[in-house]
């Protein structure tokens, strides 16, 4: 018995000992030289020129550096130099040239010069499933070095939005491309030119990244911290309670963070929580073809009148979602405050519904499991719909099933969302509604062609009232889809946390982070 | 008639070894109590061999049990004494009566199928003892468990063998074994051939007394066999009821049995030469040990029933130096 | 014993076998296209053709079953596609986390839970018993989840003892997961342990080994002891495997970098090969598991034969 009590004993011991020391990170601490940045969802690929989320995209950016930088504003954006000093068009507003900054060195000391340019985007030009080729660069035509430093780059056609796609694309050293291929991420070899070198990624735990001492613009940009941690926390409850516990310094959370949750923060003036208003905008897209109720006109009017969007942010959303006219959003250029918002009718929607030839079959409201309260919302909608007279049912599913019905048109409704990259729609227009990558089989030439120009237009005051016209089609015919409301965005980030940038296309930066004492409470 | 006085010995006699005096044990559960033990009275002299009688639900276990101090939880000590070579039995401190146990006091159990522990082997059954009480170590004991093997008949290369390697009758004598392992002072066999066969059980028997012979241990015969009880011993005790009813020398009892109830038993005995259609039968069933009845706890089953059996329970008269009863009609 | 070992060992690849073959049509049955998924939404169909073919799924499911096959015994894991790393690459980084975190959970489990067990089994009835009964209820009935969000708010918002998430702490890491994983399994551990005990010491051969003068503790710890620790042994081997194959709650909670949600992604994007290895491993895992613990209890108790 005794011999059992002192082995309990001293193990006790032990235990206390292990935890007797006290935490790193004392968020007392006047300077701070490391910051732990929490994001709910795992960097899956180091990839500069394929990041599928936005934390990938805030380390390549932070790391990795494009030509030119923007404020994310759309058509309305500033540019500011980057590793690029100087750019100018052509005449035929297709080919772009640019004069590359002297003096810069990579990581490792390479030097940055036209040939890194090249090796980039002739890797956009390669790899068609790159996600920053599919977002921004469908319309790349070539790239060629001058000299040394200076790149002309070509599109297929002139677009209104070639500068954002080239702020968009960070650069990396074609020497590491030509030896390393994929492994320069995959065995995690990454340099850049950014102020920000990376350090190691542990997969499902953070990603690290150290100051670059070298960095070319370092009269600019010189922050006190040193170390700068991913960290990735996908159970947004406990990871705001490690955030509280000064584990993190701020937690960004995709879609932000919810209303219930962000009570937790209550009495923790340290923390700030920050509110945007996103371009993150749900709809309801319609297959208007085939034995699809709606691809009778009635049906998708009646629609639009049956629904209460008000009623669902205030419920399901809590306020944190907002209404517009239109596909182009308040906060967007081109937003056109003449046109009508929305209007909730019942009465209306019941007579409209009365003049389609909907013959009253079961239509299921489609989403994904993966779009946040998506299953709340479809749940209300059948309601209100079933309510004038159609007969649906919701039903919520995995994100690779829906993608599987909408690459067939395999469909009558379905409930998604869609984030305007670099703040402007030519990559909606492009996708969802030119090459119809859903399949709404939507057959109204004159709107494809009003898109067309839209593309290719570059004078914005035109664009812009382009922009409006196409509102006002897609209001009349209310096809392919029709706007519900965008998407208001709460993340959390410590008072002495300054620097990071959270844009409204919901991208953010951290490339010029920094820490305040003076601001931290 | 003088009662016989407890503490008194014959001359002729040896030492007292074990003296049992009124001990009443009784066990309690949530449902009954169950008085076990109701005022036994009982000595086992230095090398004397004493057989205690019984059906079953006597109390002939539990007296076994209580003079290694060994009863279960719910079982509490009421009342009497218990004295070992003239130490208080109840008196002693845990280690002492640990001390005692295996080495001056050693128990042969009832089942051997049951009373061996499974994942150990046969050997090391036996080497604890050796080790615990003489002090061996793992090498010396073992080999000493096998010597005690070939004792008992077992080739002693089987020490590393284990109880379900054997059949019942060899599994208790590694329980014999075990029991003689220390040379003890006392060996308590609680009904050690009742799940032997009878083969098996002459055997056993066999050994028994020989061990006794040649080392001089005092001996607890615990059965309910009368014919174990007139080969093996030379003392015999009745019991009944949690008390002892008949006590003396096994020739001056099984010869002329003065309590009704042992009258009976032997009675019941089959008898091979008398032409018997029906087995004598003593009427009426054991005492239930939870509502006993009153006085005497033999009275509604005994023929010469009086009043004041039912009121009163006699005590121990002496009939003679090797005969006592707890009868009243032996009364004068 | 040799025998037993080599027969074992066959059966092992049988199963493996069975579980690849499952873990093969499973992923597949669950519908969904990888290629498309890779794609993206804006690809043509001509682009999707491609990179199924690049990935070899246009051929029939038998081709594919012994390609994979093929591949795996020559030690190819094939190709992640939502990560786009080799397979082998991802579940060596992850696998010894799991592992660490599982061995420590199950060692200082058993640790607290076996001798508990006992001391409750010796002493039903009493305050001790009344307590390892109540720590087993809680274990058990109490979610893992909510375990995990009062112990972290407990020692590390609270007290700021401990660190919340990740695995740097060194050993100050291990301590609210091992809790949070610990107290369920020791539950059952706990649980077991008494009940073996309270068996066994009803049995006739623990009063003969009292009766031998032995003491006490040595007659519990020891001869009772022995008798009760079979189902003990199996219980913590079955646990541990479900460890191995990676606890999903606890590891996404204290962002511990393990198995546990690498399933989850993959199967989320129909990453074939990662979902393949992955079943494939926890079987193996636990075919392993079982054959160790069916040796070491047929070494503890003898009557258990190996046939």
């Amino acid at each position: 018995m005794k011999k059992l009590f002192v082995f309990m004993l001293a193990v006790l011991m032990a235990v206390t000992m292990m935890t007797g020391c006290g935490k790193e990170n004392d968020p007392k601490e006047p300077a701070k030289e490391v910051l732990n940045i929490g994001l709910n969802s795992n960097i899956v690929g180091l990839d500069p020129l394929n990041g599928s989320s936005n934390g990938a995209r805030a380390y390549a950016y932070a790391v990795f550096e494009p030509l030119i930088e923007y404020d994310h504003e759309g058509t309305n954006s500033k540019y500011t130099p980057c590793l690029a000093t100087e750019w100018s068009v052509a005449d035929d507003n297709m080919t772009w040239t640019f004069k590359l900054r002297e003096g810069i060195k990579f990581h490792n000391g390479e030097p940055f010069t036209s040939a890194d340019v090249v090796a980039t985007y002739t890797r956009l030009l390669n790899e068609k499933s790159l996600n920053v080729r599919s977002s921004y660069w469908t319309y790349l035509d070539s790239v060629e070095a001058v000299d040394d430093y200076t790149v002309k780059i070509k599109t297929t056609q002139p677009f209104a939005t070639t500068l954002i796609s080239v702020a968009m694309t960070p650069i990396m050293p074609d020497e590491a491309m030509a030896e390393f291929g994929e492994d320069f991420w995959n065995a995690q070899k990454l340099y850049g030119t950014g102020p920000w070198k990376f350090v190691e990624w542990v997969d499902g735990a953070y990603l690290h990244l150290v100051k670059n001492d070298d960095y070319w613009n370092k009269s600019a940009y010189n922050p006190a911290v040193k170390d700068l941690y991913f960290r990735f926390l996908t159970e947004v409850s406990t990871a705001i309670t490690s955030h509280i516990s000064g584990d993190l310094d701020a937690y960004i959370v995709n879609g932000g963070i919810s209303r219930d949750l962000q009570s937790m923060y209550k009495g923790h003036d340290e923390i700030e929580l920050i509110t945007t208003e996103t371009q993150n905008w749900i709809y309801l897209g319609y297959h208007c073809a085939g034995d699809s109720a709606f691809a009778d006109y009635y049906a998708r009017a009646a629609v639009d009148y049956a629904l209460n969007r008000q009623l669902i942010c205030d419920t399901i959303f809590s306020g944190d979602a907002k209404l517009s006219n239109g596909v182009v959003l308040p906060s967007l250029d081109g937003y056109d405050p003449t046109i009508p918002a929305y209007e909730y009718n019942p009465e209306k929607a019941k007579e409209l519904l009365a003049k389609s030839n909907y013959d009253g079959h079961e239509i299921t409201i489609y989403t994904s499991t993966s779009l946040a309260k998506g299953k709340d919302q479809i749940l209300e909608i059948s309601q209100e719909l079933n309510a004038v007279g159609f007969n649906t049912k919701a039903e919520a599913i995995e994100s690779a099933k829906l993608t599987e019905i909408r690459k067939a048109g395999n469909y009558e409704v379905f409930l998604m969302n869609d984030n305007l990259m670099g703040a402007d729609l030519s990559k909606y227009l492009s996708m969802k509604v030119l090459t119809d990558a859903h399949k709404h089989e939507y057959d109204n030439p004159e709107m494809m062609e009003l898109v067309d120009k839209i593309l290719t237009e570059l004078d914005i005051p035109k664009r812009n009232e382009m922009l409006g016209q196409f509102v006002r089609m897609m209001r009349e015919t209310s096809a392919p889809h029709t706007v519900l409301y965008y998407l208001v965005q709460t993340e959390a980030i410590n008072k002495g946390v300054v620097g990071i940038e959270m844009w409204k296309d919901t991208m953010f930066s951290v490339k010029y982070i920094d820490y305040d004492p003076a601001k931290a409470k | 008639m003088e009662e016989m006085k407890k503490t008194q010995v014959s001359s002729e006699e040896k030492e007292v070894l074990v003296e049992i005096k009124d001990l009443s044990v009784t066990y309690k559960s949530e449902r009954a109590t169950v008085y076990a033990l109701n005022g036994v009275n009982l000595v086992i002299h230095k090398g004397e061999s004493l057989g205690l009688v019984g059906e079953t639900g006597a109390g002939k276990t539990t007296t076994a049990i209580s003079l290694l101090r060994l009863l279960p939880r719910n079982a509490t000590i009421t009342g009497g004494s218990i004295y070992y070579d003239g130490e208080s039995v109840m008196d002693m401190t845990e280690k002492q009566i640990r001390q005692k146990r295996g080495d001056k006091i050693a128990m042969i159990f009832q089942n051997p199928l049951t009373s061996l522990n499974p994942v150990f082997t046969v050997g090391e059954q036996i080497a604890v003892l050796l080790r615990v009480h003489r002090g061996m170590n793992r090498r010396e004991a073992m080999k000493a468990a096998g010597e005690l093997l070939e004792q008992v008949g077992i080739a002693s290369y089987r020490t590393g063998d284990y109880p379900g390697q054997f059949s019942g009758g060899m599994r208790q004598r590694v329980g014999i074994a075990a029991g003689i392992a220390c040379n003890p002072e006392l060996l308590i066999a609680d009904e050690p051939t009742t799940a032997l066969d009878v083969t098996i059980q002459a055997q056993i028997l066999e050994l028994m007394a020989d061990l006794q012979k040649k080392r001089k241990t005092s001996l607890l015969m615990i059965t309910h066999n009368l014919g174990i009880i007139s080969e093996l011993c030379q003392k015999v005790a009745v019991m009944y009821a949690g008390r002892i009813i008949e006590y003396g020398t096994v020739k001056e009892v099984f010869a002329h049995p003065a309590h009704p109830y042992t009258r009976g038993l032997l009675e019941a005995l089959p008898n091979l030469e008398k032409k018997q259609e029906r087995l004598h039968a003593i009427p009426g069933l054991i005492a239930d040990s939870q509502n006993l009845p009153s006085g005497c706890h033999f009275h509604p089953r005994c023929e010469h029933c009086t009043k004041r059996c039912e009121k009163e329970r006699p005590e121990m008269i002496r009939l003679n130096d090797d005969h006592y009863v707890a009868c009243f009609a032996h009364e004068e | 014993m040799v025998k037993y070992i080599f027969k074992r060992l066959g059966q092992t690849v049988i199963v493996l076998f069975f579980v690849s073959v499952i873990a093969f049509l499973l992923i597949r049955l669950a519908g969904g296209n990888p290629a498309l998924l890779l794609a993206g939404d804006g690809a043509t169909d001509a682009e999707i053709a491609e990179i199924e073919r690049s990935l070899g799924l246009d051929q029939p499911l038998v081709v594919q079953y012994f390609k994979y096959i093929g591949n795996i015994l020559r030690g190819d894991l094939g190709r992640s596609t939502s990560y786009g790393m080799p397979v082998a690459n991802l579940i060596l980084s992850r696998f010894p986390n799991t592992l660490k975190l599982a061995s420590v959970t199950v060692l200082f489990g058993c640790i607290l839970a076996i001798p508990l067990g006992i001391i409750a089994g010796s002493h039903q009835g009493t305050v001790i018993d009344f307590f390892a009964t109540l720590f087993a209820l809680l274990g058990q009935s109490m979610a893992n989840m909510w375990k995990a969000v009062v112990f972290i708010y407990i020692f590390s918002v609270w007290l700021g003892w401990l660190p919340s998430i990740g695995m740097e702490g060194g050993i100050k890491s291990y301590v609210l997961p091992v809790m949070t994983l610990g107290w369920q399994m020791s539950a059952q551990v706990t649980r077991i342990s008494r009940s073996g005990m309270i068996d066994t010491l009803h049995e006739d051969f623990i009063t003969a080994t009292y009766a031998k003068g032995i003491h006490p503790l040595v007659v519990r710890w020891k001869y009772a002891f022995k008798n009760a620790v079979c189902p003990v042994i199996t219980l913590v081997g079955m646990r541990f495997g479900t460890m191995l194959a990676g606890t999903i709650i606890v590891e996404a909670i204290f962002s511990w970098p393990g198995l546990g949600q690498l399933l989850n992604t993959a199967v989320n994007q129909r990453d074939y090969a990662l979902v393949q290895a992955l079943l494939l491993l926890s079987g193996a895992m636990f075919a392993i598991i079982n054959f160790a613990v069916d040796i070491i209890n047929s070494l503890v108790d003898p009557r258990i034969k190996l046939r």
